[in-house]
Formats: C-alpha cells, structure tokens, sequence
C-alpha cells in the first residue's frame, strides 16, 4: 500500500550513514550525517550538507578539508549514541571514545570505520537552511574487510533508538506481511483523519530553519564549552592504615563516621578545644588519642592527615599549620571567606608539596554524576533551566550566627554546594542576581533567605532559592529542564527521576481515552516518570569525598577536585554578594 | 564509495527517461529539497533541461533488476519506462511500485560540476510503499555483485 510523504525522511534518500570529521578550533568536531554521496567519478566529488548550527560547518569552512568516515553496520550503537548527544555538547568524540588519526593532509579521521575518504571543499552552494558542500576526494581508505562488513544504514538508526528494535523489527515483519500494520494504520487514520501530507511544511516545522532562525540559534554559540567540572567515578575503599585527625569536635563527629565507613583501617584521631568534649568525642568513635591544639595533632608523627571542620574564617591559619608540619588537609567548604584567603591555602600547600581538598559532597553525589552521564547521552536534551531548593529550617548560633566569621549565611554556606553543583551540572556562568528576603531569624548576622538568578552567555539559567526560614516539602533539592526531558534529583536518594519531553505509551495510550473529564482525571505528570537508579551505596557524596582524600593521601596523588574548584566556587558565591550589595547584576570573573 | 541506488525519471510532454543514479540526497530541511547529479551528456540530462521536474524513485534492494534496466540502454532508442511498473502521483509525477520511497520535485538551481550537472530540487510530493518499508536500500555494491 502506498502513503503519502509526510516529511524529508520518508522520501528515504537518506542511505548511507557516516561521520564527518574536522579540525576544530579547540578540539576534532565530529557530525553525524546520512545525506553524504558522491556526485561524479572523474573527477571524484562528493557533497555534504551539514547542518549550520552545529560547529562542523565552522570547522570545514575553517580549514576547508574533512573526513568522510563511512560506518559499518557493527557500529550502530556509535551512530546512535551520536546522533542522541545535544547539538553543542563539547568533548564528543572523548565521550565516544573515538579513536581519532590524522593522515597526512592533517586531516582528522576516525579509525576502523568501513571506509575514509579525505576531502577538500571546492565549492559551496547555498540551499536554504543547509549548504551543499562540494569537495574533492583527495585520497581514502578503507578497511581491510569492506568486502564483508555491510554499510549502515539510516533506517537502522532512527530505528534503533527505541527499546528492544529487534523485538519491534520482527513484529513489523510479521504486521507487513499478514497486512496488519495497513489495517491498523487505516483504522489510526479513521480514528484521527491525519491533515494532507505537506513535506515542506512538516519538514520545516519539524527540523528546518530560517535564516533568522539559525541566527537566533547561532547568537547562543555553536559550542558549550562552559562546562569544565567532571563529576568523578565513586572512589574506590582504601585500607591502608593511615593515621588521620578531626579536628573540631561539631561537625567533627560526622567527619569520624564517615571517616570509618571510608577507611576501616584508619587510625583515628581526634582535636578540640574543650578538653570534656574532645575525650568523649575520642572514646566515642574508639579514637586512638586525642589533642587538644592543631599544632599538635600536625605535629604527632602517628598522623598523615587532618581533616578540619571548623568555623570559615579560621580555615587559612589552620590549613597553613598543617601544611607547614607538612601533613595533608581535608578542610570543610567554603574554602573560605576570601579568595585571598584561598589563594594563601592552596600556596601554603603547594609549597610543603602536600594535599590540601576542601570537603564538597556534590561533587562525588552519585545522581549528579549519573545525570551528567545521562545529559551527555541528550536524554533531555539542550540543558536550559536549573532549580535549586536548598537549605531547610536551621538556626545557627556561635561563630555560625556571625556574618564575619561564616563569610556570610544560607548563600556561603548552603549555596556554595549547589554552585559545584551547577558547574558540574550547566557549566561556568557569567552573570548572576541575588536578592534578600525578609530576614526571620534576626539572630544571626547573615541573611537566612536569599535567591540567585545565573545566567551563562551559552543561554541556559540557574535559579536558587535557599533558605533557613522555609521548609522545602517533598520537592526535589535540584531540577534540571532541558528541551527534551528534565530530572529531579532528591537529596539522600539512591536514585533520580527523569521525566522526558515524548510522551511514554501510558500517557500516548490515554490521550485517546474519551470522554476528555475522563482522559483528565487519568492523566498525570507521574505517568511519564521514569525512576532511575543509582547503584552506589551512600547516595550524598559524603562517603565519596573521605574515600576520595584517603586514597589520594594513601596514594600520594592530587585528589581529583584540586582546592582551586572550590576556590572558583567561593569566587561565584562572592559575586552573588556583590549583586545584593550593589542590587544590579554582576558579572563574574572569567575562568582562569 | 557505496551508495544508495534510484531511478530517476524525467518526463517532458513528448518525450520520457528513466536513469539509474547513485548521486543524489538530500540537499535541506527549509526548504525541503533533494539534489542529482546528471551526466551532461545523458538523455535524462536534456530531458531534465526542457521540463525542471523529476521523479526519484528509491530503490528497495530486491529492484536490481530495475537498477541494471535503467543502466545499460539509452532512453533515447528505447522507452524504458514502458518496461516498468510505474503509477503517476496526484501532482503527475511518474513513480516506480513498490520501490522504498518515490519523491517529486522542481528544479530550483542547476550547478556545473565538470562532465556532471548538480540539480537541486524542492520536494513537491513523495510516496513510500508500506510493504517494502522494512527492505533496506539498493546500494551499488549490491549490482557489482
């Protein structure tokens, strides 16, 4: 039975599938594209069409040569993975693991595709939302078993990004073959008479562009090159029996247990200042000593690390006597309340050539990495919108309660976790907006209510509510919206939710439940919720930061988070400062 | 290269081809167009010339026959359109049964490119014949063979 075209893809002149290549400016740009084929023999020409607004097009025109790699029907999973990743996401090929030559045109190529054929573009030809490039081939290659490897196709791909495609294929089959599939198209069509088929328009609405459009989409760079942070893998359990001191004997008492559950072997010590409290702090955690000064417990040949939980404005001069005993530090975020400060620490422990890492959960909290995992793969697509809910009803008091001491309030202390969490999450913004609420608790010096507006160049934008004052419910702490799907990230969970922008077969199913009252009353957001979880054993990052500076220490080694990530963190918190004091937007200072 | 396989076929008010070509694809989504490359010295190329309209016609890889009809004879002695099963779309254009996919379109530009002539065309109306949509294409390889 013949159908109507409805759009470009159903006239199949799409074949062939590849990957092109080019050198881009920063790294290879890679571009899927199935719309590559020769157009003469002699001489041999071929023509692409990239898209123009993914950065492939600047590449070629950059360089004016590329790479047609042909792929082999065995690299299915490669094609469809590229094809899901977001438009602008940097670093394709790193997160492909592509193996990438150059051959002596300097051309950038993938290895063990079918076949390579090296072009240099001779002329372009305008054609609405694309450009025909015409190139000639300048030499290729192919792989030693072309003869027996097939070409893939694009049919398969699109059809492989749905689950079980074998199971769907064969089911296709046999709704072909015993006319099943006309039958049921027929009754759809009855069900819900389609519009007449119009290529053009369904084309354009579903993929094509103007060309204010594609500068509109071009102002917002063809590039994401914001974000830098990489959320680490869960660090491994190191047992070697190293020698650490907590210092401080409040928030210290987290530190011991998680130290234990980090490192069973530790030796374990303990530092404070209230001789009462420090013993029963030792005898409570089966410590192996205790002191009563930091000069001290860095001085005392048993302990290789300390780990400091102690108020923001004392974290320089403690770290600058561990360092200068020569002993690794774990000190508690902000990493201060200055960047000169900051700048002090990380030179005092570069100087004594030993560790210094600033304690931040976020960057070891399994559903970030997971959902960055997951963002990379474009399951929702381009990142646009962040909220953060943060921060739950607290009254600090002593040094807590003072806004010199704490660097401030609920923003330095609680914002600067969800501003690690931003960058591993959107990247490095460029403009941000704070703004005050009614103070409540009139006792501590720092505001206790405050939202923050960033915003990044590359269009995405990061809201902030955190608060002492307000109790958040049942809500996620972290949402991120993107243009095809969002997720919702709950503190302590072992896993996040993801909610795609395409409906799922429930929510398709019911649309065509009629009376309407009754589809409404069916239909809700939770059917298209799809809970992801996550396999490792503590969900907050905790367990992972401990686990992380143990094993660098045990190691020898940087820990993966170097203090200058927290420095840039307390470096954005300050600027949001800034736009409170001076009321305006602020920009913050590039990343150096 | 492997490519995929079509019948192009160019009808004028007296006169009619069908080619096999493996240089066409998709030229953009705004507007929705297709491109060809024609020898220049072919038929099909001064058919193409007088009349800016043409069908192509996706072959499914089960049509060598068809590929091989189109390749080896001149239209310009023998009516090769005679010899296929073709239908004419609600817009008039000539499409092949059952191939995967037939597309009509209008000549918009016309690019020299040596010995060859690039035509770039604005989609008017395409068919796909349900009963082949799980074939894969025809490709070169597959007549070599």
């Amino acid at each position: 039975m013949n159908y109507p075209g409805r759009t470009i893809w159903d006239t199949r002149v799409q074949s062939i599938c590849g990957i092109l290549t080019a050198a881009g400016p920063q790294e290879v740009e890679i571009y899927f594209s199935a719309s590559f084929a020769p157009c003469s023999l002699d001489p041999p020409l071929v023509i692409v069409n990239p898209n123009r607004t993914y950065p492939i097009e600047e590449a070629i025109q950059s360089s004016g040569r590329f790479a047609i790699n042909v792929l082999a029907h065995d690299q299915l999973a490669l094609a469809v993975r590229l094809v899901k990743m977001p438009r602008r996401l940097s670093g394709k090929a790193r997160l492909l693991e592509l193996e990438i030559g150059e051959n002596g045109l300097q051309i950038p190529f993938i290895k063990n595709c079918l076949q390579t054929l090296f072009c240099e573009v001779e002329r372009e030809v305008p054609s609405g939302d694309r450009k025909l490039l015409v190139a000639r081939v300048l030499a290729s290659n192919s792989s030693e078993d072309i003869e027996t490897r097939q070409p893939l196709l694009f049919g398969e791909v699109t059809s492989a990004g749905t689950r079980f495609p074998r199971l769907k294929k064969q089911i296709r089959t046999v709704a072909l073959k015993t006319g099943l599939l006309d039958a049921g198209k027929s009754f759809k069509s009855k069900l819900r008479p389609p519009p007449p088929a119009d290529i053009a328009r369904t084309t354009y609405e579903m993929a094509g562009s103007t060309e204010p459009e594609i500068e509109q989409l071009k102002s917002f760079g063809l590039k994401d090159t914001s974000r830098y942070l990489t959320p680490p893998e869960m660090p491994a359990i190191v047992r070697n029996r190293i020698g650490v001191c907590v210092v401080g004997t409040g928030w210290g008492t987290f530190h011991c247990e998680t130290i234990r559950k980090a490192n069973p072997n530790v030796r374990l010590f303990v530092c404070g200042r209230d001789p009462g409290r420090t013993e029963r702090l030792a005898n409570a955690v089966n410590a192996e000593g205790f002191f009563l000064n930091i000069e001290d417990a860095a001085a005392d040949s048993r302990i290789q690390a300390l780990t400091l939980a102690l108020p923001h404005d004392v974290h320089r001069q403690s770290v600058e006597i561990v360092a200068s005993a020569g002993k690794h530090a774990l000190v508690e975020k902000p990493i201060a309340t200055t960047l000169s400060d900051a700048d002090a620490m990380i030179a005092a422990a570069q100087n004594a050539g030993t560790i210094l890492m600033v304690a931040e959960d976020m960057h070891f909290r399994p559903a970030i990495r997971e959902a960055v995992r997951f963002m990379s793969s474009g399951d929702i697509g381009d990142p646009l919108h962040m909220l953060v809910h943060g921060g739950g009803i607290r009254q600090p008091t002593g040094w807590a309660a003072s806004a010199d001491r704490m660097g401030g309030g609920v923003m330095i202390d609680i914002g600067v976790h969800y501003v690690r969490a931003m960058r591993l999450l959107m990247g490095e913004p460029d403009q941000v907006f704070a703004t005050r609420a009614m103070q409540i608790h009139t006792k501590i010096q720092g505001e206790d209510s405050v939202q923050v507006l960033f915003s990044s160049k590359l269009g995405w934008q990061v809201h902030m509510l955190l608060s002492w004052s307000t109790q958040r419910g049942h809500l996620p702490d972290i949402v991120v919206a993107g243009s095809l799907g969002t997720f919702h990230l709950w503190p302590g969970a072992r896993f996040f939710d993801y909610y795609p922008v395409a409906p799922r077969l429930v929510t398709r199913a019911l649309s065509y439940v009629r009376p309407r009252s009754l589809q409404e009353k069916l239909m809700r957001p939770t059917l298209q919720q799809v809970r992801r979880w996550v396999k490792d054993e503590d969900p907050t990052g905790y367990r992972g930061e401990f686990q992380e500076f143990l094993s660098a220490v045990s190691e020898d080694r940087q820990p993966v988070t170097p203090p200058q990530d927290a420095r840039r963190d307390l470096e954005i918190i300050l600027a949001a400062y800034e736009s409170i004091r001076s009321g305006t937007s602020t920009a913050i200072p590039p990343l150096t | 290269m492997d490519a995929a396989v079509a019948v192009l076929i160019v009808e004028t008010e007296s006169r009619r081809n069908a080619m096999t070509v493996s240089c066409f694809s998709e030229v953009a989504h705004y507007p929705a167009a297709v491109w060809v490359s024609v020898e220049k010295a072919s038929f099909t190329h001064e058919l193409l010339r007088e009349t800016n309209r043409f069908s192509l016609a996706v072959l499914n890889h089960r049509q060598t026959s068809i590929a091989r009809l189109c390749s080896t004879t001149s239209g310009r002695t023998v009516d090769k359109c005679a010899s296929l099963d073709l239908y004419r779309s609600q817009s008039g254009f000539l499409f092949v049964q059952n191939a995967l996919a037939s597309t009509g379109a209008e000549v918009t530009r016309m690019e020299d490119i040596g010995d060859q002539t690039l035509f770039v065309g604005n989609i008017v109306e395409a068919e796909f014949c349900s009963t082949v949509s799980n074939l894969r294409h025809l490709l070169v390889s597959d007549i070599r063979e």
